[in-house]
C-alpha cells in the first residue's frame, strides 16, 4: 500500500479530520492532502510526528512504500551535501583572502591549484544537491 | 604541431564547455519540472547560464518554498543527467588543465 492510503485510513480511523492532523503538526491543510494523495511526502521529523499521532511504530507507517523510505534517505543525504557546500564555499573565501596577502610565487601558484580544486569540488557538489 | 595540438584541444574545450552547460540546464529544468515551478525552461536557463554558480546558489535557495510533486519526478532520469554532467565537467577541466600546461610550456 503506498504511503498516501496508509496516512489516510490511519487518520480516517482516529476520527481525525486533515484540518486537526494539519493544526497539531502545524502544517496547512493542503500540505496533509498532498501527502493524502502521494503529491509529496512528509520528512523525516513530520513522519515521526504522525507516526505517534496515528499510534503507529515508524516502520509500520513506512512499511511497503520504497518511494517514501528512499525520499527520506536522499533528504537526509541533501542535509549532509548541503553542509559540504556551505564548508566549501567557507574554504574558498579563505583561499581568496590568501591569495591576496600571499606574494611567494610557489606559493600562490599552490594556492590557485587548491582553488580550482575546490571550485570544481564545489560545482560537483551543487550538481549532486539539485 | 603544437598549434595543432593547441587547435584540437580548444576546440575539444568549448564543445565540453557547450555540453556542460546544456547538461546542467536540463538538470535544472528537471528539477523545477518536479516542484511545478512557473516557466521551468527560463528559471532553469537563468540558474545556469552564470559563470560564478550564484545562479545555481540562488535556485537552490529559492526551490526551497517548492516542494517535489512525486508524480512529476523523475528519479532515473536526474541519477542519469547527474552522472553525465559530473562526467562531462571532469573532462572539460581535464581538457583546461592541459590548455594551461601547453600554453605555459610554450613559453
Amino acid at each position: 500500500m503506498i504511503i498516501g492510503e496508509r496516512l489516510k485510513q490511519c487518520r480516517q480511523r482516529q476520527n481525525l479530520s486533515q484540518e486537526m492532523v494539519a493544526e497539531k503538526l502545524a502544517v496547512s491543510r493542503q500540505t496533509i492532502s498532498n501527502w493524502e494523495n502521494s503529491r509529496s511526502y512528509p520528512d523525516i521529523e513530520r513522519s515521526i510526528h504522525l507516526a505517534e499521532l496515528y499510534e503507529l511504530s515508524l516502520d509500520e507507517l513506512l512499511k511497503g512504500d520504497q518511494k517514501m523510505v528512499k525520499n527520506l534517505i536522499r533528504s537526509t543525504n541533501l542535509v549532509k551535501i548541503g553542509r559540504l557546500i556551505a564548508l566549501s564555499i567557507f574554504l574558498n573565501l579563505i583561499l581568496v583572502v590568501g591569495l591576496v596577502f600571499i606574494v611567494q610565487y610557489w606559493w600562490s601558484v599552490a594556492l590557485i591549484g587548491l582553488l580550482l580544486l575546490n571550485i570544481c569540488w564545489l560545482f560537483i557538489l551543487t550538481i549532486w544537491f539539485i | 604541431m603544437r598549434i595543432t595540438l593547441l587547435i584540437v584541444l580548444g576546440i575539444s574545450f568549448v564543445v565540453s564547455v557547450i555540453l556542460c552547460q546544456l547538461l546542467l540546464w536540463q538538470l535544472v529544468r528537471l528539477d523545477a519540472i518536479a516542484r511545478k515551478i512557473a516557466r521551468p525552461g527560463l528559471v532553469s536557463w537563468l540558474a545556469s547560464s552564470n559563470q560564478n554558480m550564484i545562479g545555481l546558489f540562488a535556485y537552490i535557495t529559492l526551490r526551497r518554498q517548492h516542494a517535489i510533486i512525486a508524480e512529476l519526478d523523475q528519479p532515473a532520469e536526474r541519477q542519469h543527467l547527474k552522472i553525465r554532467l559530473t562526467t562531462s565537467f571532469v573532462v572539460m577541466f581535464s581538457l583546461f588543465i592541459c590548455l594551461m600546461g601547453i600554453l605555459f610550456l610554450w613559453q
